[in-house]
Parts: C-alpha cells; sequence; structure tokens
C-alpha cells in the first residue's frame, strides 16, 4: 500500500500581527472560512503539483520581469512568483478603501493642477514653496498648460499596509508610471484556470471590466475629441524590466504599442511612422520617465523618447498620460502632506490615513528620529522600488551610523517613518501555511471619473520576517478578491 | 492598427528563423541516422553535419574534433553559433517578443515554450534518451507553431510577412541541402543510397517522392523532383510560387513601397519562370552546380532587398 499523502497542515498562532485569515491560533475569520477549508483539504503533492503548473504557464507566457546585473551577461527573466492563497477583503472593508483611494486621487490631481497654475496651496503657506519648486520633479514646462479635464494622473498605484490592529494606512502613492496592472490580470487568469473551485465558490468582484474602464479614460483624455482617437503606449522597449506588462496592456485594450524611434513630430502633431505612411496618435500612455521623454526638453542624451513631442503636447495636439511632471506630487516629502491637501481642496476628512511621517528638514522631528533611528524607517525622498531605504530594528550599527551622517548631511532628502508591524497572510510552502508580510497596491484610474479596480495587486515579502515587498527585491504575489 | 516598418522587419524573422530552426531538427535528426552505414570513421558523418548546417572554420576554432558531443553541441545548443537550434529559436522568439502584442498568443506560448525548453538542454539530454525524439520534439513543436499561425492569423499583412521569410527560407535551405549533396556526389566513392534517403526523409518527401518514382531512387530524379515538383510544400518550386504569392498579398497604401513589393514579387515571379523552363539538361552535373548558385543568388537578391525596403535605418530627427 502506498503511503497516504499528506494534507495542507495546520494554521499558525498571528500574534504579534494582524493576519488577514486567522484571528487567533484557533479560529478563521469569517470571509476566509470557505477558501481555508477547501485549502485543508487538498493533499500536499496535487497542490505541489499545481504551484508547479502554474510557474511552468507563468514561464511559458513570460508573465516576467527581467533583471540586468553588470555582471551577468544574459539577462535573468523571473517570473514574480505566485502564491495560491487568496487575498481576500470583504465589501464593507473595501467600499471604504474605494472611498478613501477616490478621495486622495482627486485630492492629488487638484494639487497638481493647483501648483502648475495658481500656487494657492504655496501662497496659503499649507505646502513649502521650496519644496514643490526645488523638487528634482517638478516640471516648470508644465505652468499654465491647460490639459484635458484637469487630469494630471489617469493611472495610479496607491500602496497601502495594515498596522497590528487591521487598520489601513497609504504608505505611498504612486503617479508617474506606476505598473502592477498585468500582474493583477494575470493572477486572476491563473487562479481561475488552476484552482477552479475556488474561484467559482465565490462571489468574486469582476476585474476584466476595468481595462475598459482603463481604455475609455484614455479615450476620453483625447484632445482632439475624435470618436476613435488612436492611442499609443510608449515602451522603452523590450529590456525594460516591465515589459510584458506594456505588451500586455497594449494586446489587451487595443494600443499601438510605439517605441520613441517608432514616433515622429511634424509641425507640432505626433504620427506613427507605418509602412503604409504615417498616422496622426493622439493620446499616448506613456511608460517611461519624464526625463526621457523628449530629448529636445529634457534629457538630450535620451534615446528612448521623442523629439518635439512636449511641443506638441503644449500646441494641444496630443495628450500625454500620466502627466510630465506628476512626480512632484508622488514624492516621499510631499506624501506628508496628502492629508492637509486633501482638507484644502475637498474641504473634507482623509478617509485613509498616512503612515505618521517626519519631515527630517524640520529640527525638532530631526532630532527625535535621529534619537529612535532603530525604530525608524528611513527614506530618501526621491528614489522608489525599496532602494535607498534604512529599516532601523534590522540594521547594524554601522548602517544606523552610516545613515545618521547621511541625514546629517542632507536633511532634506529624507524622511523618517515609525516601523509598522506589517500585517502578515497565509502562503504555501512544501504543504504548509506560513505567515509572510504583504501591502496591497491598488490602482486607481482617473477619466471623466475617477475609479478604482476591485482589489488591486497584494504583494508579499517571501524571505520570512522580511518587510520588502518590491519585485526586484524578492517579493511575490496574490490574487486579490473583494467579495460579497 | 499601424504596421511599423520594425514590425514588418520582427515578422519577416520571425518567418525565417522558425522554418530554418525546424529545417535544420529535421536535418539533424535524418543525418544522426545514417552514420553507421558506410564511413570508415564516425567523424566523417559528424563533419558532414556540421558542413550542411554550420561552418567548418567556426566549429573547429571552437571544438577540435569531430565528436558526437561536439557536434550535437555545436549545432544544437551552442550560444556562439547563430544557426543552432538554440540561437535560431531565441532569434525567433526575441523577433515575436518585440511584437508580441500583435500576434495571437498562442504562437508566443509555443514558441517560448520550446526556447525555455531547449535552453535547459545539454548534450547529454539529446543522447541519454533518443536523439530522435529530441529532435522530432523540436519539428512537432513548430509544426505546432505553424499551424497555430494557419490557424489563427488574419490573412493580412502580417500573415504575408511571416510566410515571405518561411519560404524565402525554405527555398535557400533546399538549395543548400541540393549543394551539399551534390558536394557528396562529386566525390568518387559516392554511392550512398542511404543518404539519398535521407535527404529526401529530411524533408518529408520520401512518401511523396514514392508516389510520383515508383521504382527509381537516384540523384537525378530527386534533385528534379526537390527543384520542381510544383505540389510538393518542400520543393524550391513550391516555396518560390509561394514567396510570389506572399509579396502579391501585402498591400501598402505608400506607392513607394508598394512598387518596391511589386518588384520583389516580379523576381519571384522570375525565378519561378525560370525554374518552370529547366529541363534534364539543367539537372545534369557540371550544369547543376551553377544552377543551383544562380538560384540562390536570386534568394539572396530577394533577401536583400527586403531588408533595404522595409528596414531602414533609422531616421532622423524631425521636430
Amino acid at each position: 500500500m502506498s503511503k497516504p499523502e499528506n494534507l495542507v497542515t495546520t494554521p499558525y498562532d498571528p500574534r504579534p500581527f494582524f493576519d488577514e485569515m486567522f484571528m487567533n491560533a484557533y479560529s478563521v475569520r469569517p470571509h476566509y472560512q470557505s477558501v481555508f477549508r477547501q485549502f485543508m483539504s487538498m493533499k500536499a503533492g496535487s497542490l505541489n503539483k499545481r504551484q508547479s503548473a502554474t510557474l511552468k504557464r507563468m514561464m511559458e507566457e513570460g508573465i516576467t520581469f527581467t533583471l540586468y546585473t553588470p555582471d551577468q551577461s544574459e539577462a535573468l527573466e523571473r517570473t514574480l512568483p505566485f502564491d495560491p492563497i487568496p487575498r481576500i477583503i470583504p465589501q464593507d472593508e473595501w467600499l471604504k478603501l474605494e472611498r478613501g483611494l477616490k478621495q486622495r486621487v482627486k485630492a492629488l490631481n487638484l494639487f497638481l493642477k493647483d501648483i502648475y497654475h495658481e500656487q494657492a496651496i504655496l501662497k496659503e503657506g499649507i505646502i513649502p514653496r521650496k519644496m514643490v519648486l526645488s523638487n528634482c520633479y517638478f516640471r516648470p514646462e508644465m505652468m499654465r498648460l491647460s490639459i484635458p479635464n484637469d487630469v494630471y494622473v489617469t493611472a495610479s498605484g496607491i500602496d497601502l499596509i495594515r498596522d497590528e490592529h487591521g487598520e489601513y494606512f497609504v504608505l505611498e502613492d504612486n503617479l508617474r508610471s506606476p505598473s502592477g496592472f498585468s500582474y493583477l490580470y494575470k493572477s486572476r487568469s491563473i487562479m481561475t484556470h488552476l484552482f477552479p473551485e475556488l474561484v467559482f465558490s465565490h462571489a468574486i468582484q469582476d476585474i476584466e471590466h476595468s481595462l475598459n474602464v482603463f481604455l475609455s479614460a484614455l479615450r476620453k483624455l483625447s484632445p482632439s475629441g475624435k470618436s476613435h482617437p488612436v492611442i499609443g503606449l510608449l515602451t522603452p522597449g523590450c529590456y525594460n524590466s516591465a515589459y510584458f506588462e506594456h505588451t500586455f496592456l497594449a494586446q489587451q485594450m487595443g494600443l499601438e504599442l510605439v517605441e520613441g524611434h517608432d514616433l515622429v513630430v511634424i509641425d507640432h502633431k505626433v504620427y506613427i511612422r507605418g509602412i503604409k505612411g504615417l498616422r496622426q496618435i493622439d493620446v499616448l500612455y506613456r511608460r517611461i520617465d519624464d526625463d526621457f521623454l523628449d530629448p529636445l526638453a529634457f534629457d538630450p542624451n535620451s534615446m528612448l523618447g521623442v523629439a518635439g513631442i512636449m511641443n506638441a503636447y503644449r500646441a494641444g495636439n496630443i495628450n500625454i498620460v500620466n502627466a510630465p511632471g506628476t512626480g512632484v506630487a508622488d514624492d516621499k516629502a510631499i506624501y506628508a502632506y496628502v492629508p492637509d491637501m486633501i482638507r484644502y481642496y475637498l474641504n473634507e476628512e482623509p478617509i485613509l490615513n498616512n503612515v505618521p511621517t517626519y519631515i527630517l528638514s524640520r529640527p525638532d522631528e530631526r532630532d527625535h528620529v535621529l534619537q529612535h533611528l532603530n525604530e525608524m524607517v528611513v527614506k530618501e525622498t526621491s528614489l522608489s522600488g525599496g532602494y535607498g531605504m534604512l529599516i532601523g530594528p534590522s540594521a547594524s550599527d554601522s548602517e544606523l551610523a552610516d545613515f545618521r551622517l547621511k541625514i546629517l548631511a542632507n536633511p532634506d532628502r529624507y524622511i523618517a517613518q515609525p516601523t509598522i508591524q506589517l500585517s502578515r497572510a497565509p502562503v504555501m510552502l512544501d504543504g504548509q501555511m506560513a505567515a509572510r508580510h504583504i501591502d496591497l497596491r491598488a490602482f486607481v484610474i482617473a477619466g471623466e471619473d475617477i475609479q478604482v479596480i476591485p482589489g488591486g495587486l497584494t504583494r508579499v515579502a517571501l524571505k520570512e520576517g522580511s518587510l520588502v515587498v518590491n519585485s526586484s527585491q524578492g517579493g511575490g504575489c496574490k490574487d486579490t478578491w473583494v467579495i460579497r | 492598427m499601424v504596421m511599423m516598418g520594425r514590425t514588418a522587419e520582427a515578422l519577416f524573422w520571425i518567418g525565417r528563423y522558425s522554418e530554418r530552426t525546424e529545417n535544420h531538427a529535421r536535418l539533424i535528426d535524418v543525418y544522426y541516422h545514417i552514420r553507421e552505414d558506410r564511413e570508415g570513421s564516425s567523424s566523417q558523418a559528424w563533419s558532414r553535419l556540421i558542413d550542411t548546417i554550420g561552418d567548418r572554420t567556426a566549429f573547429t576554432e571552437q571544438f577540435g574534433n569531430f565528436t558526437e558531443q561536439n557536434v550535437l553541441q555545436y549545432i544544437t545548443l551552442d550560444k556562439n553559433n547563430a544557426n543552432s537550434l538554440l540561437a535560431c529559436t531565441n532569434h525567433a522568439r526575441a523577433n515575436l517578443r518585440n511584437i508580441r502584442e500583435k500576434m495571437p498568443s498562442e504562437l508566443w506560448d509555443i514558441l517560448n515554450g520550446l526556447y525555455l525548453w531547449l535552453k535547459e538542454k545539454e548534450v547529454r539530454d539529446i543522447t541519454n534518451d533518443s536523439p530522435h525524439l529530441f529532435y522530432r520534439f523540436i519539428r512537432d513543436t513548430l509544426s505546432m507553431f505553424q499551424g497555430a499561425a494557419t490557424s489563427v492569423m488574419p490573412r493580412q499583412n502580417e500573415w504575408h510577412f511571416v510566410e515571405a521569410g518561411r519560404y524565402l527560407e525554405r527555398a535557400e535551405n533546399l538549395l543548400r541541402l541540393l549543394q551539399s549533396l551534390c558536394a557528396e556526389y562529386a566525390r568518387e566513392d559516392f554511392n550512398s543510397y542511404p543518404l539519398m534517403l535521407a535527404v529526401l526523409k529530411s524533408v518529408s518527401g520520401y512518401e511523396s517522392y514514392r508516389k510520383e518514382y515508383a521504382d527509381t531512387v537516384n540523384l537525378n530524379t530527386i534533385i528534379k523532383f526537390l527543384m520542381l515538383n510544383e505540389t510538393f510544400p518542400r520543393s524550391v518550386s513550391f516555396a518560390i510560387q509561394s514567396l510570389e504569392r506572399s509579396f502579391k498579398g501585402i498591400q501598402l497604401d505608400d506607392p513607394e513601397l508598394n512598387n518596391a513589393v511589386h518588384k520583389l514579387e516580379k523576381l519571384a515571379g522570375k525565378v519561378k519562370a525560370n525554374l518552370a523552363c529547366m529541363d534534364e539538361d539543367d539537372m545534369q552535373s557540371g550544369k547543376l552546380e551553377a544552377t543551383l548558385q544562380s538560384l540562390r543568388d536570386s534568394c539572396n537578391l530577394m533577401g536583400a532587398r527586403m531588408s533595404k525596403v522595409f528596414f531602414p535605418s533609422r531616421e532622423e530627427v524631425i521636430a
């Protein structure tokens, strides 16, 4: 007789963290009951088989991102590790998140319009003028430019975390060209194919529809008002780490996937060079940074952009999405002021809280942070992707000393936040459920109105105890369900 | 959708490289299995494989001896050999990757899957299992690739560019195969029935040939069959006909480009007419070598014109 296969085993004690699935070592949260039961009844062997089938499928489909290291001749193509236990958000919880996200993006758009026009918020002294005008993402080229529907940020990715009480906090606003959309859709399709019994036994809010929302938002933002504007997605090309996502979005929404040299500007109009001749393009969803957008306006060495596109933009012949200069609003120092923006522009109290943030150019806050450096997370304001960070509790003495000097030399460049006990969720490892820290990147689409894609992308720090969820730093992802 | 020059270029090369990979896999499979037949040393068989689909000088510089291990590594898995199966698959895949949003995703999944599979292989994976199964898997996967393309791609410019690449490549490969057969034949001791069969089998032409020429297997009829048969898909004549049709299928508005494609179509038509006029006499040794070479020159010319018309180097910046 063959040995009976092991079943998936045992929950864990979630303390001292907030856990998405387990209330304590003995009880599962009500909205997770059914998923928990289904996983517990699976055989470890068949689960492993399905997990490796998932991985193979992802490789074949090329759902990968590319890592380049200078010492390697061939780039490393990696799939984003995918965990099959979904993250589930109950409807009422989601509705609050959704309202909070819409509110936030609305305020951020108003802020961008304001600082590129009247600058009222600076005149009122709510945000220090210097912090905005000397910010490296501030684009004087955008001053006084009016853009369709006043939408500066069409696609944003807002990162949310939960503390030990399960309270949500906004960790970061990504307003330039946030990535992760493709993983959101692919996670759902992988789950549907490999764990249909889980997916079909729940009433999950549909996300496919949000691609239409995205496309109509892009269409609505065409400056020409044509009923069928030509829309392109500008990619740096196949060596970019997010290239899969660019092809995915272009294919799903029927956008023209273009690189800079496919476009040409003639008489302040932008055209795609085709073998059938030139075709004018109305909206460009760009996935390259401002700096590379136009060698005539910004970095003259850039090969990625299109010479003259900024003039075409200023002439109102093309819309660039997200607008150039949005980076000034997702800067880590400006982040501290978003709740004030919400109060100022909307006259509302923020629905979603910020993580308490210390501005290190303020002497008293700086002193406090330097005294408690080993309890803080310190971030360099202009860097993203988990780079240039100090995580106090896990840093060595020399790292702490190092950062102390850096902060003292350039206090403007850093912010600090108390370490939050990031919430956790179970992941499946060799037939066992193990707890890992997670966050949530929620995607907000602004066109005529503002909509939030139900759920978003749950990122998982796969290393035990690690708080870093970025894909470039070894994070994975989960399918995220909003259930009724 | 707008088709860009680089898209056309990628499509053309997808056709070429997928065809080349398939042809080479077929050849290796068949040639691998005839090596025991007549040679005194097996290195002769290995060197023949290199001559047919590789470069002898490049091989000896890199590997030295004609051993099974070295040869299979070079023609199948070597990253530095631009014509190894791995490299060809990778080229086809890289081109597809550049335009994957424009092509049916089935095609990407098949080709990417093949590449990932092949990338992990070592020579011992080929020899430990049956080499025949190894190469047949590659061949079958590429048949699936072509089958998927045939069944799901709209017959628009995209399709015609891939097809043009495929048939130009096929014509060239066949001509090269026939040239290598002639070279073998020129050797005094040539009497290889297995080699002649191998050539037919490597293009899956043995059965069709048998139907046409019930009892004769000789070099002249084989060459005639592979050159002139208008119904067998792996004959030079069929490939050129198809190439002409692909050029004809490309629809362009730009008068200059349209004119250029029309010229290509005429060139293919001319080669087709030349083939149709050939007789036994042109197939005789002595004259055959020149015939094959002039056909290859025409193919090279069409390839070069294609890149000149559609894949010009980057134009100047206009703003």
